[in-house]
């Protein structure tokens, strides 16, 4: 099940709605979020639900087992750990990774084994991350342990960030996971960010992924039509996510859960460094309180941790050598701006600096997803971004394509600066608004956002016959 | 609160100083009240709105299932198994079911259209003079009777047809002659013929003779002979009366082994697609009111040209290769559907038999695996079907040089589909180039003409071979061929296969794509000897309001 598809809002929401807020008892209401969880989940991965309950099953245990050795006894709850580790991550290799490790050990002289069709359950790269922060945050002391195997279960599979995000850690809702009221403004805000997600994705990135694949579909391959094409595909991959992520929040919202943001407008950013501090910024931190700080951090063998970081980055968002690429170009791009640019952009010109880091990063993010984009063909794919092998500068049907959807370029490039943020601050600053209104006009954003996303829904599951074209 | 206002609690005596605290506490809670309050307020209107939606929703006695505006079945509710629910076909149907039937779905679809136009704005190239090129694509589809009720005005009440075409008139000599009323037939295993052979300007008894008795059986009566085919091969009947003498070469086909069956299962896709055994399938449509619009948009062709003859080539789909009874069952049945459109538009012009000839030999590789279009082998088998409707003679196979353009095509399929399978399904492209000598015209979307000396581009290896692709205008003219006899060709992209075979009988083939050009035919061919007009489409499009009106445009006849 997909949040923005008229099921999941029109018809489980809406038995949720009802199921959750019928009782004001907090078992029951923990027995209703898990039951719908885990519903939600095996609507779409049937038989892997149980793949999924298994897994917190293992580490509902290994937290146990590590919190039952009490202080002194190190060795064995570090082979505990260990053994955690080991399971999640291999579960995650499996399903996810093997067919890449067959691929990629074939690429040697003489071998050839077949490569195996693996399905990878939805979701997985989520709840195995989340599941093993438990466990190293129980040994590490920074969180009690859990005790009832049904809130760690309601942590792990609750519906909202199961399959797409944002990475909540145990620990940060880990208080929120006793106390099931909602309150009236918590409610309110979730529905608004569940709207405003929901048109992000339905609205911008959906569209900028049908302007970007008919570029990409031109029988001429232009220059322009090129980069005009790598520029919608990094609107779509910004709008998709981060509108997914704002459902998830929202929805959290919607139950009483608070998750941390996922995403800061990382398109305003000045350089790569701060890119990484906007973008996917759950993922960012899990990297670095799990694998960059444990390894040393920027304390000892420092450009080796940020390339170990960096590739397991590229790695995580797929099986696939150019998401490693992508991952080790991001990371090469941090080492060159900490030994040098950013150095060197507090040395000039404050304009100029404003001006060439802004520049410079538009650059490397569009170029950037142009490789995550390009699964085969990489190097030919990135060679027309350079001028080589294409048959022109632009023609005619690429002027065609990008005028069909100017507005929404124009639109999904302003909206991913902070732009209404700050009309709002400045508006609040001359005017005096009772928080009544803010909320009457919140709620009315709310409902046109959903209804116009409702339509884009429906109208996309409008599949007339393709012939009539030829 | 403010460090004032703390001094001054600290300077109060205490019973004051709590009253003013309860005082603070009270404002306060009633602050959050109102808050708290408004948030309610906000909550219960979503959820009005919200719960109207979803009781509507939920509630829906007559849920629809067919959508007009899509040309497609809605989806029903899936049934139930443990292997669908398993693999998760039984979850995702629900969902495809919930969305399909969703309350007010054609209004919104309409709305979501009108949604799209916001994105950015239309862009169109103009040219000079009569020719303008325009981009490529026809505009989607929408509900409506604008065509059927044009085309009632244009045509008035009783659209007449003129039967057109030159045929032979062997009365106009004087001389003693002897003429079989075919010269050249083809039959299968176990099909039959009547052949009639009349003596002018002289009287004798005549005589039949047939060359190869294992082939054919013959039953002469008179001037009359009926034929029986016996097995695949050639035979010639002659007549003789005297010295006169007339033949007629029958070539007896093997009737086709049976189509495609590569078992039960098949993979379904939402667009009318469909990946069985090693190639990949169009389902086909038919839409009644659709195709009447279409017969009548070729109806007033006729009537603005009366002394042409015009003709309707409509291709069948692949699907009529499968032979799998399961499969046929989740398909239209073409048969059926070739059998209303030849009554639909049989009554208003020639309707050629494509699907009868194309059936029987859907054996043979007449579709591409990979590419939605036709091979040439199967637009040979339209184009006979289509001369010996207008009583000419077909060129043999034979007749022309094979050449394999390459073994390795991929096609349109993987576009459409994006299966990874359907990238290991490699199609062989084989051309057949005339023994003509002719020449081919072409002018191109840029407004550049070219000049070949073959309909078929021989170092292509794409579809785009057969006449150099689409294009808004081609002029094929073939000097050893009657002068006299001309053919207006309207087609989809399905007609380049085609064309070239009409090289075969035609002295000047003009050849018009609708979508690349706004000329005005009428206009154009007004004071032409056109012999034909046809109309080459493949079924989708002759079922199709945007073609019908886009047709009538090329006329000058617009519709909003």
């Amino acid at each position: 099940m997909v949040f923005s598809h008229p099921f999941f809002v029109y018809a489980f929401l809406a038995f949720l709605f009802v199921a959750f807020f019928a009782s004001k008892n907090n078992t029951v209401r923990r027995g209703v979020l898990i039951t719908f969880s885990l519903v939600f989940y095996g609507w779409g991965e049937p038989v892997f639900v149980f793949l999924m309950i298994c897994t917190v099953g293992f580490d509902f245990l290994f937290g146990r087992l590590i919190a039952s050795y009490g202080d002194g006894h190190e060795n064995q709850k570090k082979l505990w750990l260990v053994f955690a580790i080991i399971t999640n991550l291999g579960i995650l290799a499996f399903f996810k990774y093997t067919g890449f490790l067959v691929q990629t050990v074939n690429l040697l002289p003489l071998v050839n084994i077949p490569v195996p069709k693996i399905t990878m359950p939805i979701g997985i790269s989520f709840f195995t991350f989340q599941a093993m922060s438990y466990v190293i945050d129980v040994y590490r002391g920074d969180t009690p342990v859990q005790r009832s195997f049904a809130r760690l279960l309601l942590y792990v599979s609750l519906f909202p960030q199961l399959i797409a995000g944002p990475i909540v850690r145990y620990k940060d809702i880990e208080d929120q996971l006793d106390d099931m009221h909602v309150k009236p403004f918590q409610l309110n805000d979730g529905i608004y960010r569940f709207a405003v997600g929901c048109a992000k994705k339905l609205l911008i990135a959906d569209s900028c992924f049908a302007a970007a694949e008919a570029l990409y579909s031109l029988p001429d391959v232009t220059f322009a039509g090129r980069w005009m094409g790598a520029v919608f595909f990094a609107l779509q991959i910004y709008y998709d996510f981060s509108g997914y992520s704002d459902m998830a929040i929202g929805l959290g919202k919607m139950f009483g859960f608070e998750f941390l943001e996922n995403f800061n407008y990382p398109y305003s950013s000045k350089s790569a460094t701060e890119f990484w501090r906007r973008w996917h910024m759950s993922l960012g931190t899990f990297f670095r309180d799990y694998v960059y700080i444990p390894l040393g951090g920027n304390r000892s063998h420092h450009i080796r941790n940020i390339l170990v970081v960096w590739f397991l980055t590229g790695l995580w968002h797929g099986a696939s050598w150019n998401f490693v690429l992508w991952g080790m170009f991001y990371g090469l791009l941090l080492i060159f701006e900490k030994k040098f640019f950013l150095g060197f952009l507090e040395r000039i010109n404050k304009y100029l600096s404003a001006v060439i880091s802004r520049v410079y990063t538009a650059f490397i993010t569009v170029f950037g997803f142009a490789l995550f984009y390009f699964t085969d063909n990489t190097a030919k794919s990135l060679g027309y971004l350079f001028g080589v092998g294409v048959d022109g500068f632009s023609d005619i049907f690429t002027t065609s394509i990008v005028m069909d959807n100017l507005n929404l370029l124009i639109v999904g490039i302003v909206l991913a600066y902070p732009v209404i943020p700050f009309i709002t601050s400045k508006f609040k600053q001359r005017f005096r608004i009772s928080y009544e209104t803010r909320r009457y006009v919140m709620t009315a954003t709310s409902l046109i956002l959903i209804a116009v996303s409702t339509v884009r829904m429906i109208g996309d599951t409008y599949s007339p016959f393709l012939y009539w074209n030829f | 609160m403010n460090g004032n206002f703390k001094e001054k609690l600290k300077a109060m005596p205490p019973e004051m100083r709590q009253r003013v605290m309860m005082e603070v506490q009270a404002k306060k809670r009633e602050r959050m009240r109102k808050k708290r309050r408004a948030d309610v307020i906000c909550i219960f209107i979503m959820g009005v709105f919200f719960s109207l939606i979803v009781i509507l929703n939920l509630f829906q006695f007559n849920r629809p299932t067919e959508s007009e505006v899509e040309r497609r079945k809605l989806a029903e509710f899936p049934k139930f198994s443990l292997s669908s629910f398993l693999s998760g076909e039984f979850t995702e149907g629900i969902n495809l079911f919930f969305a399909d039937t969703f309350v007010f779905r054609d209004n919104i679809v309409l709305a979501a259209k009108k949604l799209d136009t916001l994105k950015g704005y239309d862009y169109s190239l103009d040219g000079e003079g009569s020719f303008v090129v325009l981009d490529t694509g026809v505009e989607k589809d929408e509900n409506d009777s604008s065509v059927g009720d044009t085309l009632s005005s244009l045509l008035g009440e009783d659209g007449e047809t003129t039967d057109g075409g030159d045929k032979f008139d062997p009365g106009s000599t004087n001389l003693p002659t002897l003429v079989i009323d075919k010269t050249k037939l083809t039959l299968t295993v176990g099909g039959g013929a009547e052949l009639n052979a009349v003596l002018y300007n002289t009287i004798g008894e005549l005589s039949w003779n047939v060359s190869d008795d294992k082939v054919l059986e013959v039953k002469t009566d008179g001037d009359k002979v009926t034929l029986k085919a016996l097995k695949a091969g050639k035979a010639t009947i002659s007549c003789t009366s005297g010295a006169l003498k007339a033949e007629c070469i029958i070539t007896v086909e093997k009737i086709a082994s049976g189509g495609v069956d590569a078992g039960d299962t098949a993979d379904f896709m939402t667009n009318g697609l469909f990946i069985y055994g090693d190639a990949v399938y169009t389902k086909g449509w038919y839409l009644e009111k659709y195709a009447a619009d279409y017969a009548g948009v070729l109806e007033y062709y006729q009537k603005i040209f009366p002394n042409a003859k015009v003709s309707a080539c409509v291709i069948p789909t692949s699907a009529i290769r499968i032979d799998n009874e399961e499969i046929k069952s989740k398909i239209p049945d073409q048969g059926e559907i070739f059998d209303k459109l030849s009554d639909i538009i049989g009554e208003k012009v020639n309707f050629v038999d494509t699907y009868g000839e194309m059936y029987k030999h859907r054996d043979e590789y007449i579709y591409f695996k990979s590419d939605h279009h036709w091979t040439q082998r199967g637009a040979y088998y339209a184009y006979r079907a289509f001369v010996e409707s207008v009583g000419l003679e077909a060129a043999e196979l034979d007749d022309f040089n094979i050449k394999t353009l390459t073994d390795s095509y991929s096609g349109s399929m993987y576009e459409y589909t994006k299966d990874e399978r359907v990238k290991s399904f490699k199609d062989t492209i084989e051309a057949f180039m005339s023994k003509k000598t002719l020449t081919m015209t072409v002018t191109d979307r840029s407004g550049n003409v070219k000049t070949y000396d073959s309909a078929i581009m021989e170092w292509s290896k794409t579809y785009s071979a057969f006449l150099c692709g689409d294009n808004p205008y081609t002029v094929i003219n073939v000097p050893e061929n009657p002068q006299d006899r001309n053919i207006l060709v309207i087609k989809d992209s399905y007609g380049n296969a085609f064309v070239p075979f009409l090289a075969e009988n035609y002295g000047n083939i003009m050849i018009v794509d609708t979508r690349y050009t706004s000329m005005n035919v009428k206009e154009m061919f007004a004071d032409y000897d056109l012999t034909d007009i046809l109309f080459v489409n493949n079924l989708e499009a002759a079922n199709s309001p945007a073609w019908a009106k886009m047709y009538l445009k090329a006329v000058g006849v617009e519709i909003e």
